[in-house]
């Protein structure tokens, strides 16, 4: 069980809200836990003024440092605990932390993806002020990949023109992007959502012309100068691609990594198998030295082929072997005369034509089999070596397993294919081949590979004149070595589990080797599978990196969309025909620069956010990390607030769980304000305030002046061109700046520590920051963002600063967005912002205030069922609690109230009130008999009458007569609105005149400050005992405010200049100025600090200018306007 | 005109409120006000009075715009009425310094208004344009 969080709110709606703030002005430490993404703002049918107010309270509670929001957080359940309750909270990973954004927006900038609607993965939230992603579920091109590529993200950065970035990203997860670019067999393209639409896009071809871009720009793909590596060394022995990948991936995970190879030439299949029009020596050189530039060693011409030559591997200190050692042993078709000269195997054949052994002339050419191998055969020969080439395949074209482009390729220059036929005997004229004897086939059932079964047609035997015949049915896997120790299957495949282990601990495989053939992205994926075994084994810390699990929880994709028009792919260029079979160059070309960005700009984005992980690249903040996750945890509250009933189950009930009254879906703000107070009153009883330190001011010291000035670039955006550089020398010639920095950021938690340091270091006693905030007081508002309260919270919550020594001016939206392209221009207003702020500083007046009232006696008119819920909220906080009604209560009513300690005064009828808030006096009337309330209304005391009222009541008889009482109280709630005609005197020299209803809506205090009127009109559809927990609620919010803190905006009234006019009384909307009587009789003024907001009327009331108030006196305004006009 | 914006400003007294707001969404969002309005930001349009408007004209400033509040947003109630008040004063002692009423105005925004604001603050810039240099201008 983990320490007491306070109290939690579910859900941020606006009653939650209000809930929060009022809990919080109490002193309570309050969790929001809300659903969504960010605060939802106030709904559409709200009126302007509604809104503006949800705005305003959004703000307080998001700059009050007792109040934690928690947003994408779930309950996931509830149970009681010792002294409160337990939840359950799942909060979804959130890739950007508020808590460190700056919105600076380097992120939205760099974002390649743009959303057909026009929008972007990254977008700004309203509440809290930040960032987010919108991230999907796994696009489906990028499930599809074997190596787990990410197409959707580079294909987006592709047509953005952006293909440095774009090569970066393709080189994270393959190191062979020109070889695969040509090769690959790209499944990507078929799970791609684009044909539902048109056709797919061309991932493949993209891929290829970045590769292609680059190798053009930079010799090699090699990443600069060779580091040296020092890790453990692991032997890779076969350098086709799943060695080559493996090496890649050890070596950047540390290991030293040596590929043994048996050829002359690294690259297995991809060089001796696949022709150099599909795949030029110059890209698998290119390629191959990228992965060497890593650290990696290379033997050529060293075969593995006993287990001794691995012993020995042993010997020399590889502490794993990794055997990838393909599977190009051809298969033979064991039919007579297949010794014969001018038969070949596939695989060994194509060998000895890119080796160099050139054959004789091999006449005509009949190669056999349906894979790639043996269309690759027939293309390589048809070049020029063959008097003709004809391709026997034993079903038909439909179920060849050969990529479909590369038969139509093999078919455009000149294979003739014969399909559902298969050779029954070679038959040669001497020991050399001159026909073979085939036969014809037809289709059956389908056999174990899920295709239809070829049976022969019986007597359907033909011959065809043949001088040449490459078998390419299959191969065997190379894994001489293994006999004997590893488990080998049928045709040499190493058994090996998942992961690449084989039984033999420090001996892995991978590729071909364990797959039988297969495709090259396979193999790379199987070699990375091995390597990341291998890391794992040696280096098990390794294993904290999470390996990009995505969350089966995140949302689906949106539907493709039915409204975009129809475009289809690019054409990828081909040579033509008559050209290439001439020779051995390139048959397909790149895409030009402009065909790429057209042919990426198809792409639909399916993921929404494409992992690319530019903005994590750009945020210099460290605020986005793509790899975060859920978190899951339980803590401990004394209370919980229910404001969102969704999230909460209706059937759950636990005393210690509040839900906010909510009339239907869509409350107004009114509603709202007053039903979250009444349930944060519910939850005042039993819990404590937060146990926080008391703040103290600390000075920074008075004497002569020594200022720093702090320039916030955010993160570098505001100082382009050096911008803010170009103010520091002339920010430093100013009399008394003893420092001037330009920032990379003010508000970033730790970076922006910077200016405490400063200030400690240099011994600093003033500083001002010029950067989005834009003012130092306590209070926010509704410009405020979550980092502008973030950076007033640090400085003078937490850090205790006084804002007489720090003070902040906005010049970001003032002059450096507006005037950024004219530096002379803005850098003079900016800098007339500054000196104007400075000014701030060089006021420094001491007061001394009045001792804080604790609170002690509230009153409480009318016990009605809004009054006695009143009382009862109000005694858990106030020491003593009145209530005074005029009616007689029942018998069990009076017990139930002196049982809570309640003091009755009943029946007493209320005359008047005097005084000001915190300090009431009500005068009342002990009436002998007990009126019932229907002899009430007859005898006519209640009636609307103002003028009888008021007639009726000798003022001055009060001090004098017996009969009447007095009571005081801080704060007074009304629990009938009759009482509202009660006559108001607010001081000794002020006229009597009535309290008036309601002062604005959403409140229940009246026009009088510290009165409180628990009723409403029926129709708002409230019940009294909520509508009385929101005024005490109300009234303990005002109460509790800033016990001890000083506030800095507060108006005071100087002595020597005070006449007692009242003009100061007459106008202040807080009530906070009031007239007292001095020794003498005469009339003064006296401002109560708790009330004061430091709006300034009455400064500019007074006629003598007797108040002062910071920032507003008339002098300070000569000196800023100065500032502009000289 | 720029050289005219740079040597002729004008004064723009912003409430805290509603009205810096409007003013600092109005920088966000790219719009460019005149050179020439200096923003000064007071806490409620209330604490102006007389003197300190009227200092702005004897320092040299070309016009003095006071951007409050509407009548009823103001958070602290009476700010608007005060300064609808005052500028009725304001204008009666400018008449009598032999300033052109047209060099003070008083405006009311909402948060939200900042294209009204944008629009306000150039014809005022302008009609101030050409009414030429103040009296007290110091050159």
């Amino acid at each position: 069980m983990t320490s007491n969080n306070g109290i939690l709110i579910v859900g941020g709606t606006p009653h939650g809200l209000q809930a929060a703030l009022t809990l919080a002005h109490c002193g309570r430490k309050v969790t929001i836990a809300e659903n969504n993404f960010e605060i939802a703002g106030p709904p559409k049918g709200w009126s302007e003024k509604s809104k503006r107010h949800h705005q305003y309270i959004l703000a307080q509670v998001s700059c009050h440092p007792l109040i934690e929001i928690s947003t994408e957080s779930r309950i996931m359940g509830i149970k009681e605990a010792i002294e409160g309750m337990e939840v359950q909270l799942t909060q979804r990973p959130r890739w950007i932390l508020p808590e460190l954004c700056v919105n600076c927006n380097k992120c939205l900038i760099s974002c390649p993806v743009e959303l057909p609607n026009g929008r972007k993965p990254i977008f700004e939230l309203r509440a809290p002020t930040t960032m987010a992603i919108d991230k999907r579920e796994k696009a489906p091109c990028r499930s599809a990949c074997p190596i787990d590529m990410n197409p959707q993200g580079y294909v987006a950065l592709i047509a953005q023109g952006r293909i440095d970035e774009a090569f970066e990203l393709i080189l994270d997860e393959n190191p062979l992007p020109g070889i695969c670019g040509r090769v690959c067999h790209h499944p990507c393209e078929m799970e791609c959502r684009r044909k539902e639409i048109d056709e797919p896009i061309a991932i493949c071809a993209l891929k290829r012309f970045v590769a292609d871009e680059i190798l053009k720009k930079r010799k090699g793909l090699g990443i600069g100068n060779i580091t040296p590596v020092k890790g453990p060394r692991i032997a890779v022995i076969g350098s086709g691609p799943a060695g080559l990948t493996a090496a890649n991936d050890l070596a950047r995970a540390g290991f030293r990594a040596t590929i043994i190879e048996s050829e002359g030439r690294p690259g297995g299949l991809l060089s001796y198998g696949i022709a150099p029009y599909r795949l030029p020596r110059q890209t698998i050189e290119g390629e191959i030295e990228g992965i060497l530039a890593l650290g990696v060693d290379l033997r050529l011409n060293s075969a593995v082929v006993s287990w001794e030559d691995i012993e020995k591997l042993k010997a020399e200190g590889f502490r794993a072997v990794l055997l990838a050692t393909g599977a190009s042993k051809d298969l033979n078709m064991n039919i007579k005369g297949e010794g014969l000269e001018g038969i070949y195997g596939c695989v060994s054949f194509l060998k000895g034509m890119w080796t160099g052994k050139t054959h004789a002339p091999l006449g005509r050419v009949v190669v056999i089999g349906g894979g790639n191998a043996a269309v690759e055969a027939s293309r390589a020969v048809i070049r020029s070596v063959a008097q003709s080439v004809t391709l026997i395949y034993r079903r038909t074209r439909m179920e060849m397993p050969a990529d479909p482009h590369e038969v139509e390729q093999a078919l455009e220059e000149g294979i003739k294919p014969m399909y559902l036929t298969t050779p029954v005997e070679f038959e040669g004229n001497g020991n050399r081949l001159a026909r073979i004897k085939c036969i014809k086939m037809k289709l059956d059932d389908m056999d174990a590979s899920g295709r239809l079964r070829p049976i022969p047609i019986d007597g359907s035997e033909f011959l065809i004149n043949a001088d040449t015949a490459i078998i390419s049915i299959g191969q065997d896997a190379n894994s001489p070595y293994g006999r004997g120790h590893l488990r080998l299957k049928r045709g040499g495949i190493i058994e090996v589990a998942r992961n690449g282990e084989t039984n033999i601990p420090g001996v892995y495989a991978s590729g071909d080797v364990v797959s039988g053939p297969s495709t090259v992205v396979e193999a790379m994926a199987s070699g990375r599978r091995a390597a990341r075994a291998i890391i794992l084994s040696l280096k098990p810390e390794l294993r904290q990196i999470p390996d990009h699990e995505f969350e089966s929880a995140r949302e689906k994709y949106d539907p493709v969309p039915k409204d975009i028009p129809k475009q289809k792919r690019r054409p990828i260029p081909h040579r033509r025909v008559s050209k290439r079979i001439k020779d051995y160059k390139e048959v397909i070309g790149p895409f030009s620069a402009k065909e790429a960005v057209k042919e990426a700009s198809r792409c639909l984005q399916c993921s929404i956010c494409s992992e690319c992980l530019r903005c994590e690249t750009a945020c210099d903040m460290e605020a986005i990390r793509h790899d975060r996750v859920s978190t899951r945890r339980s803590l401990h509250f004394s209370r919980i607030i229910v404001a969102d009933s969704p999230q909460v189950d209706l059937e759950l009930d636990f005393p210690l769980l509040t839900r906010v009254e909510r009339h239907g879906k869509r409350d107004s703000w009114a509603r709202a304000l007053v039903a979250g107070r009444a349930a944060a009153m519910e939850a005042l009883s039993k819990t404590y305030p937060a146990k926080t330190q008391p703040l103290s001011r600390r000075s920074l010291g008075n004497g002569d002046q020594k200022i720093g000035i702090f320039l916030c670039s955010c993160s570098g955006t505001l100082n382009e061109n050096g911008l803010l550089d170009k103010m520091i020398a002339p920010l430093t010639k100013i009399q008394g700046i003893a420092h001037v920095e330009v920032l990379m950021s003010a508000c970033h938690p730790e970076k922006g520590r910077r200016i405490e340091e400063v200030i400690n270091e240099k011994g600093l006693n003033g500083a001002l920051i010029a950067s989005c905030v834009c003012c130092h007081i306590d209070f926010s508002c509704e410009s405020c963002t979550d980092q502008r309260i973030r950076l007033k919270n640090r400085l003078f919550r937490e850090g205790g600063y006084d804002p007489k020594d720090i003070t902040l001016v906005n010049i970001k939206e003032t002059c450096l967005i507006p005037y950024k392209n004219d530096h002379k221009k803005c850098i003079d207003k900016a800098m007339r912002i500054i000196r104007s702020g400075l000014w701030q500083l060089r006021e420094h007046k001491e007061w001394t205030f009045k001792n804080e009232q604790a609170h002690t006696q509230a009153i409480v008119l009318g016990a009605t069922e809004a009054g006695i819920a009143a009382a009862k909220g109000l005694k858990g906080q106030f020491s003593s609690v009145v209530l005074v009604d005029d009616l007689s209560l029942t018998k069990k009513d009076e017990k139930d109230l002196r049982g809570w300690g309640i003091d009755l005064v009943s029946p007493a009828r209320p005359l008047r009130i005097d005084g000001q808030s915190g300090s009431f006096t009500l005068i009342f009337e002990k009436t002998g008999s007990l009126l019932s309330k229907e002899d009430k209304e007859n005898s006519g005391l209640f009636t609307q009458n103002k003028t009888r009222w008021r007639k009726s009541i000798d003022t001055k008889a009060f001090d004098e007569d017996p009969r009447y009482q007095k009571v005081q109280g801080d704060i007074i709630i009304l629990g009938r609105s009759e009482f509202r005609n009660i006559p108001y005197k607010s001081d000794a020299f002020a006229r009597e005149h009535h309290l008036w209803g309601h002062k604005a809506f959403g409140t229940l205090e009246t026009g009088i400050p510290g009165v409180y009127m628990a009723s409403w009109s029926q129709a708002m559809k409230i019940s009294g005992q909520t509508l009385g927990k929101s005024a005490a609620g109300e009234a303990l919010e005002g109460t509790f405010q800033k016990p001890d803190e000083s506030k800095y905006l507060v108006a005071h009234v100087d002595p020597e200049f005070c006449r007692g006019c009242g003009r100061c009384a007459d106008v202040c909307p807080e009530g906070a100025a009031r007239l007292e009587e001095s020794a003498r009789g005469v009339a003064f003024s006296w401002i109560e600090p708790r009330l004061c907001t430091g709006c300034g009327v009455c400064v500019a009331e007074c006629p003598t200018g007797a108040i002062i108030l910071p920032e507003s006196e008339q002098g300070y305004f000569e000196k800023v306007i100065n500032e502009f006009l000289a | 005109m720029n050289s005219w914006h740079r040597k002729r400003p004008i004064l723009a007294f912003f409430c805290n409120w509603a009205p810096y707001r409007c003013y600092l969404e109005l920088g966000q969002s790219g719009m460019v006000l005149p050179y020439s309005i200096c923003p000064i930001k007071v806490m409620c349009a209330g604490r102006l009075d007389t003197a300190i408007v009227l200092s702005a004209f004897e320092k040299g400033a070309e016009g003095v715009v006071i951007i409050g509040c509407k009548e009823k947003e103001c958070r602290y109630g009476p700010g608007p009425g005060q300064a609808k008040k005052i500028s009725e004063t304001i204008r009666g002692l400018m008449h009598i310094l032999g300033l052109e009423p047209e060099r003070f105005s008083m405006v009311a925004f909402s948060y939200n208004e900042k294209n009204r604001l944008f629009k306000e603050m150039k014809s005022f810039a302008k009609t101030l344009s050409k009414l030429g240099k103040s009296p007290f201008a110091l050159d």
